[in-house]
């Protein structure tokens, strides 16, 4: 049998198109999901760092101070309306204070006791098990660190927003302006972020690297907000989620939040 | 020759634009090599992380490689020791400190870099071991106290504009 050009090209065409199929079995076959944990580094390896909020303690202007001290700390802007009232089409936020119905839409009712109702909740990156955010990051900027930390890389970070596509909770703030004029007082220890990138809570990375409680556990004196180790069985915040009953918010959703409120 | 005023008059116009950048330059000085400004008080914090010419060629890989160390690997600070001085139970040591060997590191040094870390190893306080937080704004900065002197100085020649300075806050220039 004699193969003449026409022939040849009509193999080489086939065998082409298969070739280019490999690739797609490949990620079929591997299951893999982008971004999900890294190497175990030494510095954190061992810890889990969670968060539990005691919410008989806390009062609305402790939450306030939380939240100033952090923004604080990491040169949040506070982004204003030329008649100085907040932006909040354009505001950026790590923690901030919400009502019940906001932040546990899916443990409410209609006879809600009012108590609950007026309560402020702080809301904060929940630095979850299993983090969306990280699951669609296309760069890898976000993140989980092995200590349980889900972190931003802002070296990395292209500004496209599907990670805030993905958090069930608000979360995550995108810087549409540069936030530089908007920052009051500038923290020179702690870079400030610019235009077009996303930025959230980090769990105060930057100071337990120091052996420092995060900014907001700090500036609460009541004790009503508690930070540790899940992974040390005598930690201060097993021990309070093993005698009390706490809650996390939407946990239907399966993201396994580190932020845990005692009611 | 037909049209030769026409010719040599082209050939006259066209030599003078071809050798323009030469004779617009003439008479100019060359832009003098810049001289990044190290002040007494940089001196005085101490030798710098590497040897200068080490620095002059690599501080934009060793920074890279910081910032990954730092975000991506939790590895803040590191240790550095001339390999012969460096006893074994350093290499144990754990944390966010990761052991570096620098084998252009001989002298002991003790610069103010090693009391950057108030949480480490008291272990790290033997030998001749250098502690360093990696750090652009607590570390380059604390030393090199003015951008404008320091770093813009060779950029500005070299015409490179790094945007670290778009989030990384730089020292506050004095007035002079
Ligand atoms: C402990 C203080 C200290 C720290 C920290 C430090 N430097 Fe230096 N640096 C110096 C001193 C002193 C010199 C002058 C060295 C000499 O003349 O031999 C120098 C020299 C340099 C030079 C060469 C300048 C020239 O004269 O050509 C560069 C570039 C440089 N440093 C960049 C950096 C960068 C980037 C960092 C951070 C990654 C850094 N330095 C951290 C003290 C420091
Ligand atoms: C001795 C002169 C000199 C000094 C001093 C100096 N740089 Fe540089 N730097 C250069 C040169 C030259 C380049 C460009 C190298 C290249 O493109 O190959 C560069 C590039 C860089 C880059 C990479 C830029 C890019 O676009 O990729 C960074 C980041 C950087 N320098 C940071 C600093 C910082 C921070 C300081 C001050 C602490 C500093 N440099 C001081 C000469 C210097
Ligand atoms: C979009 C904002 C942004 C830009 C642009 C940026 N950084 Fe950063 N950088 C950060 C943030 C946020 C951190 C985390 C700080 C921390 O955890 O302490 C960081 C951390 C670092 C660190 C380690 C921690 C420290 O304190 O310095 C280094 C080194 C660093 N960056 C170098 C650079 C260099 C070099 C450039 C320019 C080539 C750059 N960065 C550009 C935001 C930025």
């Amino acid at each position: 049998m004699t193969v003449d050009r026409r022939d040849f090209l009509k193999i080489a065409g086939l065998a082409a198109a298969g070739l280019s199929t490999v690739p797609v079995a490949q990620v079929l076959t591997e299951g893999t999901a982008m971004g999900v944990e890294e190497k175990a580094p030494a510095a954190t390896a061992g810890k889990r760092w969670a968060m539990v909020v005691d919410m008989r303690k806390l009062t609305p202007e402790e939450v306030e101070h939380a939240s100033h001290a952090c923004h604080e700390a990491h040169n949040v802007p506070n982004i204003v309306n030329a008649d100085g009232s907040t932006d909040t089409k354009h505001e950026i936020k790590w923690l901030w204070g919400g009502e019940y119905e906001f932040v546990f839409p899916d443990a409410t009712s209609e006879f809600l006791a009012a108590n609950y109702k007026e309560k402020e909740f702080p809301i904060l990156c929940n630095h979850c098990a299993s983090p969306p955010c990280v699951r669609v990051c296309p760069t890898q900027a976000t993140f989980k660190r092995a200590d349980g930390i889900v972190v931003m890389d802002m070296h990395r970070c292209i500004g496209c927003r599907f990670c805030m596509a993905g958090c069930p909770y608000g979360s995550r703030s995108f810087n549409f302006m540069d936030p530089r004029p908007f920052i009051k007082k500038t923290n020179p220890l702690y870079p400030t972020r610019m235009k077009g990138v996303v930025e959230k809570c980090n769990f105060c990375a930057e100071r337990l690297f120091k052996g420092l409680k995060p900014a907001c556990v700090e500036a609460v004196h009541s004790g009503a907000l508690v930070f540790g180790d899940l992974d040390d069985p005598s930690s201060d915040v097993r021990r309070l989620i093993q005698e009390h009953y706490t809650i996390q918010r939407k946990p239907s959703l399966g993201t396994g939040p580190s932020v845990y409120y005692i009611l | 020759m037909y049209d030769g005023g026409k010719i040599i008059t082209g050939l006259v116009i066209a030599l003078a634009f071809l050798t323009f950048p030469f004779w617009w330059n003439k008479g100019q000085a060359a832009q003098p090599k810049p001289v990044p400004v190290i002040t007494d008080q940089t001196k005085a914090m101490g030798p710098c992380i590497q040897p200068k010419e080490k620095m002059i060629t690599t501080h934009m890989q060793i920074l890279d490689d910081w910032r990954n160390k730092v975000v991506r690997d939790a590895q803040r600070y590191e240790a550095q020791y001339a390999p012969k001085t460096r006893e074994p139970e350093m290499v144990a040591v754990e944390g966010a400190i990761e052991v570096v060997d620098n084998s252009l590191l001989t002298l002991p040094v003790i610069g103010p870099t090693r009391d950057l870390v108030s949480s480490g190893d008291p272990k790290l306080n033997v030998g001749n071991a250098v502690q360093i937080e990696r750090s652009l704004q607590n570390s380059c900065m604390k030393c090199h106290t003015s951008k404008k002197d320091f770093c813009d100085k060779c950029h500005t020649y070299a015409n490179v504009d790094p945007t670290c300075w778009d989030c990384h806050v730089a020292p506050e220039e004095k007035k002079q």
